[in-house]
């Protein structure tokens, strides 16, 4: 609130790139610079460090991940200090999984989609910038609709289902509170039963949490 | 250079089958003859009777089986003349003038025609001297047929001959002999001259020519050298019983000509089967230098040599493969002999030209020839045929990959990106509008992204759909798993892959994943599913089971068929398992080919 949060965006669809950067200079954020490829944003990124670099999956030369090795590579060079938020136009388990196991400090995974809610994806973009796991609703919602035999998950009732899915998708108990307009208490509580019934133990940290939370969905 | 074409038709004139009840009858008659009817026959007794009774039949027998054999040779029909002329030959001492006169014209029939086997065998034809020779036997019987009919005196002359000679001009004696002189110094002559010519041909003969041929020429050698002793028997006079003798065996020998054209016919036939059980032992695939010996061995002609037609070069090429200019210049004065399929040149043969002088072996080997080189012609157009289809198969199927992939980038980079920016810029607006603003405007904008948001969704899942872009990203694993997380039945993965697959394969294996989970699905209820992928020796096994009723059929609905092509256009097998009552296997093994770095 007090500093603007400086964002790098990278998309080699131009269209999608500016729209981006449009909503983020209405939000309020401060866009340090633009570019098409992975290499452009990485000197982008190492000439003026900005808070969070928003980068699209999908990425001349190959067009397959090389918004992900970017990422990779800016979430091991600045060692967690810079939040990346990767986009991308289709929603897979496999990337979120991966981004936010290798994530140091702040990671995210969306949907392009997401963008077009424009204080949702503000919203994101600042829980990045602090350092939060972002994981897309979508992801979330695949993993825990999945069709799987008869176990733990269905011992868990309809409130802690959905307490779950908020926080894979990497909510604050606040946040949490706030959606599902319920107390902080209630909320733990509600956690507490969900970690004892998946025998899950209870996490460090936020990021932790979505970690275990997901990679147990992903059984 | 001596050449010939070999077709399929091996004559086109009929063998005479109507003719040979008479043919018979006549010979039965004319073998009786001698046998029943005494005292007719000048110095020959009976023996020599039952002796020329025999040659009769021989030679009307070999005749018969020569003329079924090759129609268009005329040699079957000199030997059954000859040999039906023979026995009223010898009808010296009949009662009546008139038989004495056909006795004459049968003994210079018979001769005449009995020497034209001998000198025209095998082609039957009559070239350069050889009529000349025929001529000179037929005149030298003339003139002592004429001398012993004009000159003999019934009382004085030889036992049996007890009418008056009608014919005699003068009964002199002294003529007798000075005409039998004459007679045996030229007979004599020719005959020495006959017996060279004919061990000149036979010492000449080579190869396969030998079979048939040398029989022949010494049943007629044997002939000529009785002749000769009968000649210079009767020369130095000698009588009785010695004379007896040779007479006898003089009669004999005119059985040797047909007994060697019948010896020759059997070497031949076993010849032949002996070819065709080489070119049978050869296989269906003979190459060229093992058909090569195996001919060369069973004609007995070393020096043959085969050459098979190539047709993507045009031209005969020898055992390397290489092209042949010309075949004359490789055959080099040996004989050419081509084998054809409708008009198409198929092999060509070089060997001996007297090869030649058997069509019927010639024939007969090219039939043997032909039918292994066109099996083997034909066995390599279906393997060739069958690659093309192949490689046709795999790169339409590739082709096929290609343009999804296009596809989904089309989509990706065309209507999703211009619809996603839309919603950018509908979020911006919906953004911007104040808490005071029209709810009737707030209202329109959340419709519009609304049905935006699902119009992506549609939009996503048919790009997916056409090819899943994860599958280009991340590989064959993570693609499987996504269909797994969207499987609408519980869906249990066990993948084990270290490294990505060519596309081709990763493609093939996602499809028959992804067509075997929807029709799991297809059957409602509780049931699972189960996915196992390993690499398994340059293979990628595949198999999707679930515990459902069982029971589908695989030859119903195209998705299993079309999956089957797929799946056999990369060169692998798909195999369903689908017994009511045991749940369904759909298992596939898909041959991972070698990069080509």
């Amino acid at each position: 609130v007090n500093e603007p949060i400086r964002v790098a965006v990278a998309d080699d669809a131009v269209l999608l790139r500016e729209g981006v950067v449009r909503i983020l200079a209405d939000e309020g954020f401060v866009v340090i610079g633009q570019c098409g490829t992975a290499e452009a944003l990485l000197s982008l990124v190492r000439e003026s460090p900005p808070d969070v670099a928003i980068v699209d999956i999908r990425m001349p030369p190959s067009f397959t991940n090389e918004g992900l090795v970017a990422a990779s590579s800016i979430m091991h060079e600045f060692e967690g200090r810079i939040g990346v938020l990767v986009l991308s136009q289709y929603v897979e388990t496999e990337f979120a999984l991966r981004i936010v196991t290798e994530g140091r400090g702040g990671v995210g995974y969306l949907l392009k989609d997401r963008v077009a809610d424009v204080g949702e994806f503000a919203d994101s973009v600042r829980r990045v910038a602090r350092g939060g796991s972002v994981v897309d609703p979508e992801v979330v919602s695949l993993l825990v609709n999945r069709r799987r035999a008869r176990g733990p998950l269905d011992e868990l009732t309809e409130r802690e289902r959905e307490v779950l899915a908020l926080m894979a998708q990497g909510r604050s108990n606040q946040a949490i509170c706030e959606r599902l307009f319920i107390t902080p208490k209630t909320v733990e509580a509600h956690i507490a039963n969900i970690f004892s019934k998946l025998e899950l133990l209870p996490a460090a940290d936020d990021h932790r949490r979505v970690l275990a939370v997901l990679a147990y969905l992903r059984r | 250079m001596t050449s010939a074409v070999v077709r399929d038709r091996r004559s086109t004139r009929p063998f005479e089958r109507t003719l040979v009840p008479g043919v018979l009858a006549m010979t039965a008659i004319s073998s009786l003859i001698p046998i029943l009817v005494d005292g007719w026959w000048l110095d020959l007794g009976l023996p020599g009777r039952y002796a020329l009774a025999v040659a009769c039949w021989l030679s009307v027998l070999a005749g018969l089986l020569a003329r079924q054999r090759r129609p268009g040779n005329p040699i079957g029909i000199w030997l059954a003349i000859s040999g039906l002329l023979a026995p009223p030959a010898f009808l010296v001492g009949a009662s009546s003038s008139a038989l004495i006169v056909a006795s004459a014209i049968a003994f210079v029939g018979a001769a005449g025609f009995g020497a034209m086997v001998p000198i025209s065998f095998p082609a039957g034809r009559l070239d350069g001297r050889a009529p000349l020779a025929i001529a000179a036997v037929a005149v030298t019987c003339l003139i002592y047929r004429v001398q012993q009919v004009v000159l003999f005196d019934p009382v004085k002359s030889l036992a049996g001959w007890t009418q008056p000679n009608p014919f005699a001009i003068r009964a002199d004696p002294s003529a007798v002999g000075v005409f039998e002189a004459a007679y045996g110094a030229f007979g004599i002559a020719f005959l020495v001259l006959f017996a060279v010519w004919l061990a000149r041909r036979w010492a000449r003969l080579t190869g396969p020519a030998r079979l048939s041929i040398s029989p022949v020429l010494t049943g007629a050698l044997f002939f000529v050298a009785c002749s000769l002793m009968q000649a210079f028997a009767q020369a130095a006079g000698v009588g009785g019983d010695a004379m007896a003798i040779v007479q006898f065996v003089h009669t004999l020998s005119f059985s040797a000509v047909p007994l060697g054209f019948m010896a020759g016919l059997l070497r031949v036939r076993m010849a032949r089967s002996a070819i065709a059980d080489l070119v049978v032992e050869l296989g269906d695939a003979p190459e060229p230098a093992a058909l090569r010996r195996a001919l060369g061995t069973a004609l007995g002609d070393p020096s043959l040599e085969v050459s098979l037609w190539s047709r993507e070069q045009a031209s005969f090429v020898d055992t390397d493969g290489s092209a042949i200019a010309s075949l004359d210049a490789v055959a080099g004065g040996r004989a050419v002999t081509l084998l054809e399929r409708d008009g198409e040149p198929l092999v060509a043969i070089i060997h001996d030209p007297a090869l030649l002088d058997d069509p019927g072996l010639v024939a007969s080997v090219a039939a043997t020839v032909r039918l292994t080189v066109e099996n083997d012609r034909l066995a390599q157009e279906v393997r060739t045929q069958l690659t093309e289809v192949r490689a046709s198969r795999a790169r339409i199927v590739e082709a096929t990959d290609a343009e999804r992939r296009r596809l989904e980038r089309d989509i990706h980079d065309g209507a999703q990106q211009r619809l996603v920016a839309l919603s950018y810029d509908l979020g911006r607006a919906r953004s911007r509008l104040g808490a005071d603003a029209d709810p009737e405007l707030t209202r329109t904008l959340s419709e519009a992204s609304e049905e935006l948001r699902v119009a992506l969704t549609e939009l996503r899942e048919l790009a997916r759909g056409i090819h899943p872009a994860v599958l280009t990203q991340a590989g064959l694993g993570p693609a499987i798993r996504a269909l797994a997380e969207r499987s609408t039945v519980p869906t249990e993965l066990r993948v084990e892959l270290t490294r990505r697959l060519p596309a081709a394969v990763e493609a093939t294996a996602y499809f028959v994943v992804s067509e075997a989970l929807t029709n799991v699905g297809k059957h409602g209820g509780d049931c699972s599913a189960q996915i196992t992928l390993a690499e398994v020796s340059d293979c990628l096994e595949l198999e999707v089971r679930d515990d459902g009723p069982g029971g589908a059929d695989p030859s119903s609905g195209s998705g299993l068929r079309g999956l089957r092509d797929r799946v056999e256009a990369i060169g692998g097998s798909l195999e369903l398992d689908s017994r009511p009552g045991h749940g369904t296997s759909l298992k596939a093994n898909l041959p991972i080919p070698e990069v080509v770095v």
